[in-house]
């Protein structure tokens, strides 16, 4: 697949800064839009997995991807942390269920809610930062950004009559409804679309979407301020205590 | 930017958010909340959307529609509906702008604002608060703070951010009229007069400003330039509430005045107009002269100033033109004449009766 040359500036930014290839590859069994694999130890390159859509689309979720390496590795070594979820992670799923007097899932549902519960609270905070920068510093991918925060947007909504959400504890529900009201506040400011809110608003997400975004908008935008920034999302969002941060090396 | 993206969501009936609806119609599977959830959404695409669809049946709530680059902008939608006092749907656009705007002024400034309209002073208090830290140059921003603090009460507050309004933008016409207020209330009535003297420089069609200028002038008691203040209002608009008010203040300054003349003193021109109107009437039927007297007690409800020799009145019942004082003495002798149970609210029974006299003298001479 022909890359975009804003892609290939990224990726060389990244991998003149991380110090390691980065490795691209179609992956049409993959579940969600892109995923990255960073380089560590015996992972001598990072490597990104995308599931094929339209060419330009799949630029923006390499660059996106790259966003995270260049954050991470824009920091001095001693304060590149990388997000990880807590050995107790899927206990905490596990004891929502019980609190609320329903029958303890399976450790699989466990370990996905919570798997997916925290991605989103790692990915849609640091994301958007890189969603700032792309929007700036690269018109070229424009098309492409947008596109790919429809398709999000999309998904999002179908999520709010999908089965999955009334058979999850209300923590969760509540976590990932508030990130989403804040997704589409986002991309509402960016795309001038009020429209986008309306969903969030019928459902009483309105208000918990607005301190997320205020504290996105009040938050320092430098790669440093990226742990405070997931930190708070978590406080306001009930899930402190639900990962680590850990010291990230190549070694 | 979207173009012409379609969005579609759809909840079930009881996630909808009933605290956006009507007291009256939350409650689900009945026709009102049907309606009530239909019409809440069909508002605000309407406001924000291009096509759209709504539908509530089958216990679920669905939405479709087109975003459009040609949609109203949002924001001039709020204000029309703030302008037409449609608070309640202005307040729920202006919080669903909220999220992805949360750094704009203008919107915690209009969000703001109709809070305070609609008496929830310590949401109004916030959102205006940010608004003017977001921007520190949006002297209205301020002066609405001021005004939020006035109706709670908090007079020392107020004044301490119109002034700082005042600072900002010394003609800011609304900053010294609330300033002015709040001197008044505060007994500051000299720094009162001269905040609401400013502000008739700086919005002279606006009545509240000609009002709060008579009112502190009247509390000094200086009555008679109260009382051109008071004109100045009604001038604006004689036919609304203000202009009622300034009315009913005249009134009593035109009673306090007569009242205090019928104790201290005669007052001439009450005396000469009522030798006038004795004239006058001497030549006339009682029906003619009750008729006089009854058209000019109408025009009294739209204000006649004793004191104004610029201002006018043509009757229809009696040729001529007559300035206040002598349209004033018409009416009390011919209401002594013809209806004298009638309460006239002043007193010119002293100058009445003097009149009497010098009227006889005249005639005896004749």
């Amino acid at each position: 697949m022909p890359l975009l040359p804003a892609t290939h500036e990224i990726l060389k930014r990244t991998e003149e800064l991380t110090g390691r290839p980065v490795y691209v590859t179609e992956d049409p069994s993959l579940s969600i839009l892109a995923t990255m694999q960073t380089a560590r130890g015996t992972a001598p390159m990072h490597t990104i997995r995308y599931r094929p859509t339209s060419n330009a689309m799949s630029d923006y979720f390499i660059c996106w991807q790259c966003g995270f390496l260049i954050r991470l590795f824009s920091n001095p070594p001693s304060e590149r942390l990388e997000f990880a979820g807590a050995p107790d992670a899927d206990q905490r799923v596990k004891a929502l269920y019980a609190h609320g007097g329903a029958s303890e899932p399976d450790e699989a549902i466990a370990q996905f809610l919570a798997t997916n519960i925290l991605t989103q609270l790692r990915s849609y905070p640091i994301g958007l930062r890189i969603d700032d920068w792309l929007f700036a510093e690269f018109p070229e991918l424009r098309q492409a950004q947008i596109h790919g925060a429809r398709v999000q947007l999309q998904d999002n909504l179908a999520a709010l009559n999908s089965p999955g959400r009334a058979m999850s504890p209300e923590l969760i529900v509540s976590a990932n409804t508030a990130m989403n009201a804040a997704f589409a506040a986002y991309w509402a400011r960016s795309l001038a679309d009020e429209s986008l809110m309306l969903p969030y608003q019928s459902i009483g997400a309105l208000k918990a979407g607005s301190r997320l975004m205020e504290i996105f908008h009040y938050c320092d935008t430098s790669p440093t301020a990226d742990r405070p920034l997931v930190d708070l999302w978590a406080h306001e969002l009930g899930l402190a205590g639900w990962y680590e941060w850990k010291q990230y090396t190549l070694e | 930017m979207l173009g012409d993206d379609l969005w579609t969501f759809e909840i079930e009936e009881g996630a909808f958010d009933s605290s956006l609806l009507p007291p009256d119609s939350r409650t689900p599977n009945t026709p009102e909340y049907h309606q009530a959830v239909r019409g809440f959404l069909e508002r605000n695409l309407a406001t924000a959307a291009g096509w759209f669809q709504v539908t509530v049946e089958d216990n679920k709530v669905r939405a479709t529609w087109k975003s459009s680059a040609s949609a109203p902008r949002p924001i001039d939608e709020i204000i029309k509906m703030l302008s037409d006092g449609r608070y309640a749907e202005a307040i729920q656009l202006l919080r669903m702008l909220l999220p992805s705007r949360p750094t704009d002024p203008v919107i915690h400034f209009n969000l703001g604002m109709a809070l305070s309209d609609v008496g929830d002073f310590a949401g109004a208090g916030q959102h205006l608060a940010t608004a003017v830290e977001l921007d520190p140059e949006l002297t209205n921003a301020r002066v609405a703070l001021g005004v939020c603090s006035a109706r709670e009460g908090n007079w020392e507050d107020a004044a301490h951010h119109l002034q700082f309004a005042i600072e900002q933008e010394p003609t800011n016409g609304y900053a010294l009229r609330n300033l002015g207020a709040c001197f008044t209330q505060l007994n500051r009535l000299n720094e009162a007069e001269n905040c609401f003297r400013q502000s008739v420089v700086a919005l002279p069609q606006d009545q509240r400003c000609w009002l709060g200028l008579g009112d502190v002038l009247d509390r000094l008691g200086r009555g008679q330039e109260a009382d051109v203040a008071y004109r100045a209002a009604i001038d604006v608009n004689p036919f609304n509430d203000l202009s009622e008010m300034a009315r009913a203040a005249r009134r009593k300054i035109a009673e306090q005045t007569l009242h205090m003349s019928g104790h201290e003193r005669l007052r001439e021109d009450a005396v000469a107009g009522c030798v006038a109107a004795l004239q006058r009437f001497s030549t006339m039927s009682p029906e003619q002269v009750r008729a006089v007297a009854f058209e000019i007690a109408a025009l009294g409800t739209k204000g006649i100033n004793p004191y104004g020799p610029e201002a006018r009145y043509r009757l229809r019942t009696l040729d001529g033109e007559f300035t206040g004082m002598p349209a004033l003495c018409l009416m009390y002798v011919g209401l002594q004449q013809t209806a004298p149970e009638m309460d006239m609210q002043f007193d010119l029974a002293e100058e009445y009766t003097r009149a009497k006299q010098l009227f006889e003298q005249v005639r005896t001479r004749q």
